[in-house]
């Protein structure tokens, strides 16, 4: 656990634009980062280009932190936000195809994650359209209210509500497939 | 879905993915290192281009200020001194403020105008003859315009000028036949046209600017001020006649170049990251031949042929060699493991054409131009070695060969900012040294090439002039 002073150093070196402390502070935060960008992205090419945009982005409104809360929030707004401008503009060159879920419509028992490691979790939430992708991913993990969504994408918040419930219904069907659960 | 299975469902991938950590691959590092490096160099560049534009715009400015102020003196070169025997007009400048008051009596100066000769004495040039028969009729015609202008001139007046007798008129009017030396400099400053004695203007010219430089010019075609002893906007008709100045300068000294790579497509990235890292040494010198010619006062006209040479040194590596150090059992000893490098020189030669606009100032023997102006490059010749999308070396001239050629032979337009500090040794010789800056307007390398490569030249030279003549 870095104390806060040594933080405070790395970002004083980072504001004068030292290139070493700007690598200590990318590999203090990279991989968790990186962990959010793969929620968002679609692959991990994409997650890749996220994260190093983002980072060109921290550093480059680092001086907009106040050192009021902590630094580690500060910085997962900042790749949260850049994770959802990154889909924005790139929305046009992914076609997002609306996967069916007709044929499990029953419920999976809980045994069926048991099995599920954190990578297999991933690659089920990078299947999901993006919006569905979006609003869980917002909701389900980071915690906001779907006030908070349709104010953060500019939908409407039933919009929110029901890409949320579609989000789940596929991620639901997604376990099901993994398990062989054809009911 | 009942309410309890999907905070479940939520539930399990907050705490399996709320701090998922993963390791990102290093190419991510290379990748937002090179884009900081550029964001940074690109900031210089933006700065660097404000400030040539607003040093551009100053000197512009002082330029203007410097050409549009009413001062006669400046504008009407010194004649020959007038002889005993040819009474000639004083020059506007050279009269007394006082003068205004004697507009009321105007029918005092044709008396002494018309005695102006018409042709030139010996030491005389016949041009200031021909002004001096200019500035007979404009008198005419000023003495024939309505007196309400002295009302003009008499607010514009000093009260310097206001407390002068109307006898002094006769005796300035009598001092106009002699040379300009006998006017009171006191009282000569204090004249609306800011400078009044020809002699002093010259002098404080003189002082001014280089003492080898500036030479009075002989030929005046200046036009004549309609309203010549009054002043007035019209003395703002004079035109300046530059000097005939022509100067060859040789210049010669080493520079350092600031190469921007960057790419669009950031599957290069790797590569320009590791050719950043590669280069290991630049050399680089810049000659030129530049002939300078005034085009007004004090403002030059420089054009030539500047020549770039340019050498850069790549140390890359290209794998490791291991060694084992094996006894006699077969067992290793030792493993040594030694990085195998590819050494290349890249050179670049860029030819060309400069056209400057310089600003001068002379103290004494020591000279200051400041120049800005384009430079159009005609050629550029590159050789050497430049990896390509696999990562292998090739030499540039195969890259050339074929359709994707990485450089361009024109790399067009650059901007160009430089400063001349000098010494005249003589009215022929001078040296100087000269730092300037050059940024290539568009990269060097071609569409086709993914990775643009743009150049911002540092130099500092050194170098003689030559006047030709003046």
């Amino acid at each position: 656990m870095r104390r806060k002073s040594d933080i405070s150093s790395i970002l004083e070196g980072c504001l004068r634009g030292d290139a070493k402390c700007q690598k200590q502070l990318y590999e203090l935060y990279c991989e968790e980062a990186f962990g959010i960008c793969r929620r968002y992205a679609r692959n991990d090419q994409e997650a890749e280009d996220m994260l190093q945009s983002a980072f060109v982005n921290i550093y480059r409104y680092l001086h907009k932190f106040e050192g009021r809360g902590s630094f580690s929030s500060w910085i997962r707004t900042i790749i949260v936000h850049n994770c959802l401008v990154y889909l924005k503009q790139h929305r046009h060159m992914y076609r997002n195809i609306e996967i069916s879920d007709q044929h499990y419509a029953t419920e999976p028992a809980d045994s069926a994650f048991s099995h599920l490691e954190k990578e297999d979790l991933l690659k089920m939430v990078q299947q999901l359209p993006d919006g569905y992708r979006e609003v869980f991913n917002l909701f389900a993990i980071e915690g906001y209210s779907h006030r908070e969504i349709a104010a953060k994408l500019g939908i409407a918040e039933s919009t929110s509500r029901s890409q949320l419930t579609k989000a789940r219904r596929l991620l639901r069907n997604l376990i099901i497939k993994s398990k062989n659960l054809v009911l | 879905m009942s309410i309890d299975k999907r905070q479940w469902l939520d539930d399990y991938f907050r705490a399996q993915l709320k701090d998922y950590r993963t390791t990102p691959p290093p190419r991510v590092w290379n990748n937002i290192y090179s884009q900081l490096r550029r964001d940074k160099k690109i900031g210089y560049t933006l700065g660097g281009r404000l400030l040539a534009g607003l040093l551009a715009v100053f000197f512009l400015w002082l330029w203007w200020i410097d050409t549009s102020v009413i001062d006669p003196s400046t504008t009407i070169q010194p004649v020959d001194v007038p002889q005993e025997n040819t009474p000639a007009i004083v020059e506007p400048h050279s009269l007394n403020p006082t003068v205004a008051r004697t507009e009321s009596k105007p029918q005092t100066l044709p008396t002494q105008i018309t005695e102006a000769p018409q042709a030139p004495t010996k030491g005389q040039h016949p041009n200031s003859v021909k002004k001096e028969t200019k500035l007979q009729d404009s008198s005419r015609s000023q003495l024939s315009t309505p007196p309400n202008r002295s009302s003009e001139f008499a607010r514009s007046t000093t009260p310097m000028a206001k407390t002068a007798t109307p006898s002094s008129t006769n005796t300035l009017l009598s001092d106009a036949t002699a040379p300009p030396a006998a006017v009171d400099r006191s009282t000569a400053k204090a004249t609306p046209f800011g400078r009044a004695s020809t002699e002093r203007n010259n002098a404080d010219r003189f002082h001014r600017l280089p003492p080898f430089r500036h030479r009075p010019v002989q030929s005046i075609t200046t036009a004549v001020p309609a309203s010549l002893p009054i002043g007035g906007s019209d003395c703002m008709k004079l035109v300046y006649r530059p000097y005939h100045h022509r100067s060859l300068e040789i210049s010669v000294g080493p520079f350092i170049s600031d190469r921007l790579l960057y790419t669009l497509d950031s599957s290069w990235q790797d590569l320009i990251f590791k050719r950043n890292e590669a280069e290991s040494q630049r050399r680089s010198w810049n000659a030129s031949i530049l002939y300078r010619w005034s085009v007004a006062r004090d403002v030059y006209i420089k054009s030539g042929v500047q020549v770039h040479m340019l050498r850069e040194q790549f140390r890359y590596q290209n794998g490791i060699d291991v060694k084992y150090i094996i006894n006699s059992n077969g067992d290793t000893i030792k493993r040594i493991e030694k990085p195998h490098y590819d050494l290349f020189t890249n050179r670049y030669t860029f030819w060309d054409i400069p056209l400057y606009i310089s600003y001068t100032w002379g103290i004494h023997r020591i000279f200051v131009d400041l120049n800005s102006g384009i430079t159009f490059n005609f050629f550029s010749q590159q050789s050497g070695y430049l990896y390509d999308y696999e990562g292998k070396a090739k030499p540039m001239h195969a890259l050339l060969e074929n359709a994707n050629s990485p450089f361009r032979r024109f790399a067009g337009l650059s901007l160009s900012l430089s400063l001349n500090l000098g010494y005249q040794f003589n009215p022929q010789f001078g040296a100087f040294v000269e730092p300037g800056v050059q940024y290539f307007l568009r990269p060097l390398s071609t569409e086709a090439y993914p990775i643009k490569q743009k150049y911002v030249f540092y130099r500092f030279n050194l170098g003689v002039r030559y006047t030709l003549f003046e």
